[in-house]
């Protein structure tokens, strides 16, 4: 059944999806979703798809905006930068889309942005972003809804340090971080080890490894015999798979700080892995983390939960969703601002004066500015609870304004 | 030190296994197999989606069962794929595999949306050693299994019929033919051990590390160690492995970890330089290929 879904949408996503309600008879606004929907990293940004796609669908079925149903162009770039550029060009020159969304890991977001840049087409990204969103002069068309990774400022990478320092971490605490040999992890690791420094902290070990790297035995090594006692793994999933059971193997018996940037389900998978030499496991995020019961503490997960339930899902409900069910949001507040008919320029005005109430999602809205297409940001910290086998509050919301941080 | 020598060992284990597959498949059929690597991946994922089925005390049938479907998939493969191209350029064959790796790696996405999966055993031990380095389960199911498997291929190619009707065909296929060996039949079987060889592979790495679509990156490594046993050497396989290992682990060890990706690929280079036919290949064989 999964296959015969997942065939239906590899035949049908490349060619556009467009999701637009019957009954609508104006001519729609046109938004244009490009990311990874076939290719390696599929399984971090098809499910934002999913609960953008959803949140679409009920506002059309509510009357879409002032009678104009939103109809969404998806294109799968199967996270190939060149095919990226390609498909943008396509979304903005013959489908005229208002705006892009997403695009993926942030090896697309260059050549994507270079696109825009052509058209004045702004772009709300999703998980990552790769370019400056912080005020005072942000990347003029880029919106940052997730986490911005550059090396001069990263909120994630900012809150992984206050994480340690909220469990304990002090003046001589003996740090390390583990990272891709990637420009973009580095960035993040410089973050990590300019603010641990700048706490007191005694930085022992910094690695780096190439993604997709399966024997992690001589990092793993290394991190133990660095006696690393609060370790940032910077790094995937699939790396923590294989380092983490040889850091146990090799001694290591500290805590580690990471940020979550997987499903729930595949996350827990990499937990089950660890035997017992690993106690401590934190999860910092900006979107909160699904487990049972989700929808009682936070009413509009179980709304995410019916509406993508509805309208079609892949992979089980969590935080992935949630950037993209407040994506939808964002679109629905800004498109409610612009006139008809509508030109990128309008939408980039509209997104500049953003102030979403997320519901309880987040810690706080989602609130852009001509100078600052980031806004505040709030961040919880979670711990991996090994017996009952899901995340754990350990950290509630701790808020963040990157302009507090411009300079240091 | 001893810690790292027990990584060398584990690691170049299973690289040495993965070679094997290939070179079982060279050597019989000359044509090298570039869907190898979505097959070990395909049978990682089949691996782990059993063992969840089923549950991980049932492994043993599990095992079997997927062993099993890798060798009637490679049989299967030459025979209704590979023989039809008997008699045609080398090229057209590899070709063929690339195409069938394709499709295999499209299923493969579309089945498990590049998600991980790992394979365990509910065995969890974990042996000190004096100095403080310490052995655990999954190096100790990776050298065991290599201990069973090497002996075992070099016995089948030693005495039993089919293993001296497959050397007798590796070594030059017309007279072998022409003295009443079916010749398809043998590249049949080889191409069975060889996937099956996959499939153990799959699991070990699945067990030691992760069932993802990165498998085909460390199944290239597979490769490179083939080529530097030399292509059509099982043995070979095994210092080439450990060689690999080595330095892959050394230099991320001691040189520069950003180095770790290139490694293989520079021995592969210095080998094709100095000597392409491989540490236990003969140049005779290769001149003749």
């Amino acid at each position: 059944m999964v296959l015969a879904a997942g065939l239906l949408g590899w035949v049908c996503l490349p060619a556009g999806y467009c999701a637009a309600p019957q009954q609508a008879k104006l001519e729609p606004f046109v938004m244009g979703y490009l990311t990874d929907i076939t290719g390696p990293a599929r399984y971090m940004y098809v499910p934002a798809l999913e609960a953008y796609r959803a949140y679409i669908e009920e506002l059309n079925a509510r009357g879409g905006i002032k009678g104009h149903p939103v109809k969404v162009v998806v294109e799968d770039h199967k996270n190939d930068p060149a095919r990226a550029a390609a498909l943008a060009k396509r979304l903005i020159l013959e489908d005229k889309v208002l705006a892009l969304l997403d695009l993926g890991m942030s090896g697309n977001h260059r050549v994507v942005i270079e696109e825009a840049k052509k058209t004045g087409v702004p772009i709300l990204n999703a998980l990552v972003t790769a370019c400056n969103t912080a005020p005072p002069t942000p990347e003029k068309l880029v919106f940052a809804t997730g986490w911005q990774m550059i090396a001069e400022l990263s909120p994630l990478h900012i809150n992984q340090v206050k994480c340690t320092q909220a469990i304990g971490a002090g003046k001589g605490s003996r740090v390390g971080v583990l990272g891709f040999t990637a420009p973009g992890s580095r960035g993040g690791m410089d973050v990590v080890e300019r603010f641990s420094k700048a706490a007191g902290m005694n930085w022992v070990f910094r690695g780096e490894v190439p993604a997709g790297t399966l024997d992690l035995t001589a990092w793993a090594m290394q991190i133990a015999q660095a006696k690393v006692e609060y370790f940032h793994h910077n790094a995937g999933l699939q790396e923590m798979i294989g380092l983490f059971p040889a850091m146990e193997k090799y001694g290591f018996n500290g805590s580690i700080v990471l940020g979550m940037n997987s499903l729930e389900s595949e996350f827990a998978k990499a937990m089950a892995v660890v035997r017992g030499g690993i106690k401590n496991v934190y999860m910092v995020d900006r979107y909160p983390l699904s487990y049972p019961g989700v929808e009682k503490d936070i009413p509009e997960y179980g709304t995410i939960m019916q509406a993508v339930k509805k309208h079609g899902q892949e992979y089980p409900i969590g935080h992935l969703h949630v950037i993209g069910w407040v994506m939808g949001m964002i679109t629905e507040q800004a498109l409610n601002k612009v006139p008809w008919p509508a030109a990128p320029s309008d939408y980039l005005k509209a997104l500049e004066t953003t102030d979403v109430n997320t519901r309880g999602l987040l810690g706080g809205p989602i609130r852009y500015t001509p100078s600052d297409h980031h806004g505040p940001s709030w961040w919880r910290a979670y711990k991996w609870d090994f017996r009952a086998k899901r995340p754990v509050v350990a950290v509630d919301w701790m808020e963040l304004k990157l302009a507090d941080y411009i300079g240091k | 030190m001893l810690s790292f020598v027990i990584g060398v060992l584990t690691t170049g284990t299973l690289y040495a296994l993965l070679a094997t597959g290939f070179v079982v498949i060279y050597r019989a059929s000359r044509i090298l197999n570039f869907a190898y690597a979505d097959i070990v991946t395909l049978a990682g994922y089949g691996t782990a989606v059993a063992l969840a089925f089923v549950g991980r005390a049932a492994y043993p049938p599990v095992i079997i069962g997927v062993l099993l479907a890798a060798f009637l998939f490679g049989a299967v493969t030459y025979w209704l794929l590979v023989r039809r191209l008997a008699g045609r350029p080398p090229h057209v064959a590899i070709i063929l595999t690339v195409a069938l790796g394709t499709v295999i790696n499209a299923f493969v996405i579309l089945k498990w949306g590049g998600s991980f999966e790992t394979i365990s055993f509910d065995w969890n031990v974990m042996y000190t050693l004096p100095g403080g380095a310490r052995i655990s389960d999954r190096d100790l199911l990776t050298w065991l299994t290599a201990a069973g498997v090497f002996p075992a291929l070099l016995c089948f190619y030693a005495f039993s019929k089919i293993g001296r009707q497959m050397r007798a065909v590796a070594e030059n296929t017309l007279l072998a033919s022409q003295r009443g060996i079916n010749v398809h039949y043998n590249f049949a079987i080889a191409w069975g051990i060889g996937i099956l060889l996959a499939g153990i592979a799959s699991i070990l790495l699945g067990h030691n590390f992760v069932i993802s679509l990165e498998i085909s990156r460390i199944t290239m490594v597979g490769f490179i160690v083939a080529v530097v046993g030399g292509l059509t050497s099982i043995k070979g396989t095994i210092p080439g492995g450990f060689i690999v290992a080595l330095a892959e682990l050394g230099t991320a060890s001691y040189v520069n970890q950003r180095l770790t990706d290139v490694i293989p690929y520079i021995i592969l280079l210095i080998v094709l330089i100095v000597r392409p036919w491989g540490l236990f290949g003969t140049e005779e064989e290769f001149e003749r290929v």
